[in-house]
């Protein structure tokens, strides 16, 4: 299913209740009502053209961004994925952090296990800030000082700058996959955590991971769909001058 | 469960989308990949490794030499596509789908090599998910922090034996790095945490 102007947004979150993380972090809220896509938008202030195709690409795994992408600036989806990122550290990570020092509390004969688990997270937390982190200090500026050099270039037409040694070449190559540690967690709550106290908790941290695991996957799918096309594109565009 | 994994070239779209639709309704685990031209194919295949490939001989164009090498190379896990039984090349493969072919007639000729590619998976891959003494040994090297090297002289074997032997652990346990390893090892008693620390 691909998401158009005119469907109702409602029915993104029936479709696939992971876009409501996408429209949090568009800061679209709930109470939505029959109203398309296009309307809500509208009323947000946000390019309904630019949300759809981030929509999409979350959504659909097959889904490939098309033409319209060159519409939307590198700074747009800079901004879209900054927000991704700063979810990740300051809601979803905390949250599971929680939940898993709740295990630990109420818990009365495994604790030295789930310590074991809380310290894993732990780990995983700190992968994820330093990916973060290098996203956000060296990829995404290159990005944005590669976009705002186009943009001189189409007005006056100046001599290329020196653009600090990074290229989207390399980061493909170090993208590297961010979900294996979060799969191993969760094989070992389902498969080698001794039985502990609370099952429902257990199914809370189950259900984040999994849910957790989803989206930082189709997180890595837009930047390399939606993103790294675009600074190709720019990449190519320098070097003919050059 | 076993995860088999196609690679389906095909040019129709519909005819494509329709049967990783069907392949998919009757195995879960599946992955298929697609690709609508010989290029995407070929590009595909650079960096893939699929179990079972499904390719209209048609795209090819005749006297194209990779349509001849392909079957060759696949051995018995390559499956004509074509929309009529008299196509060229069709019969350089071993089974061929054909367009009108009925739900049922299509999944026995795939099944029919599934059972091929499993025969040469060989029984030791498809043996228990329970690790051995010899792998619980290797979990307990790998979570006290050796390399790869440095387990092979414990051991006596080569380094490319420690890989084969992390490669069944990894997959019989379900984790991959190593601080997960880490873990399981400690809930199984193969290490003290104490250890770790040395």
């Amino acid at each position: 299913m691909i998401f158009t102007a005119d469907t109702k947004m409602a029915d993104l979150v029936h479709a696939n209740h992971q876009l409501l993380y996408v429209m949090n972090r568009f800061g679209i809220s709930l109470g939505f009502g029959d109203k398309s896509v296009e309307h809500v938008c509208e009323e947000s202030g946000i390019e309904s053209g630019f949300f759809l195709e981030i929509a999409n690409a979350f959504h659909d795994e097959e889904y490939f961004p098309q033409k319209q992408l060159q519409n939307y600036s590198v700074s747009q989806i800079v901004d879209y994925l900054k927000k991704t990122h700063h979810f990740y550290l300051m809601e979803r990570v905390p949250e599971i952090e929680g939940l898993i020092q709740i295990m630990i509390s109420k818990e009365t004969s495994h604790k030295k296990s789930l310590e074991l688990v809380r310290s894993f997270f732990g780990e995983y937390s700190d992968e994820l800030s330093a990916h973060i982190k290098h996203e956000d200090e060296i990829v995404f500026p290159y990005a944005l000082e590669l976009e705002d050099f186009c943009k001189r270039l189409e007005k006056a037409g100046k001599p290329p700058s020196i653009i600090r040694g990074y290229s989207m070449e390399k980061f493909i190559e170090e993208h590297g996959d961010l979900v294996e540690k979060l799969y191993d967690l969760k094989n070992i709550i389902i498969k080698y955590m001794p039985p502990v106290d609370n099952h429902n908790l257990a199914n809370h941290v189950l259900f984040d991971l999994f849910s957790l695991e989803k989206d930082v996957r189709d997180h890595s799918r837009i930047e390399e769909k939606i993103m790294v096309p675009k600074v190709i594109e720019m990449e190519k565009l320098i070097s003919g001058i050059k | 469960m076993p995860q088999f994994s196609v690679l389906i070239c095909e040019g129709s779209y519909i005819v494509r989308k329709g049967l990783v639709k069907l392949l998919k309704e009757t195995n879960k685990t599946l992955t298929v990949r697609e690709a609508a031209d010989v290029e995407s194919f070929m590009s595909v295949l650079g960096y893939y490794e699929p179990d079972i490939i499904i390719i209209n001989p048609d795209l090819f164009g005749s006297g194209n030499k990779l349509i001849r090498e392909l079957p060759e190379k696949f051995r018995g896990r390559a499956i004509a596509l074509s929309s009529e039984e008299k196509r060229e090349n069709i019969s350089l493969f071993p089974q061929t789908l054909l367009y009108s072919d009925s739900k049922s007639t299509i999944l026995e000729k795939v099944r029919k090599v599934y059972g091929t590619v499993k025969g040469c998976r060989g029984a030791n891959k498809m043996r228990g998910t329970v690790i051995t003494e010899r792998e619980k040994l290797i979990v307990r090297y790998i979570a006290l922090g050796l390399t790869n090297r440095e387990i092979a002289e414990k051991l006596f074997i080569s380094t490319h034996t420690v890989v084969t032997h992390r490669k069944n652990i990894t997959r019989k346990l379900g984790i991959k790095t190593v601080s997960g390893l880490t873990v399981y090892a400690i809930l199984n008693n193969l290490i003290n945490i104490e250890d770790i620390n040395k």
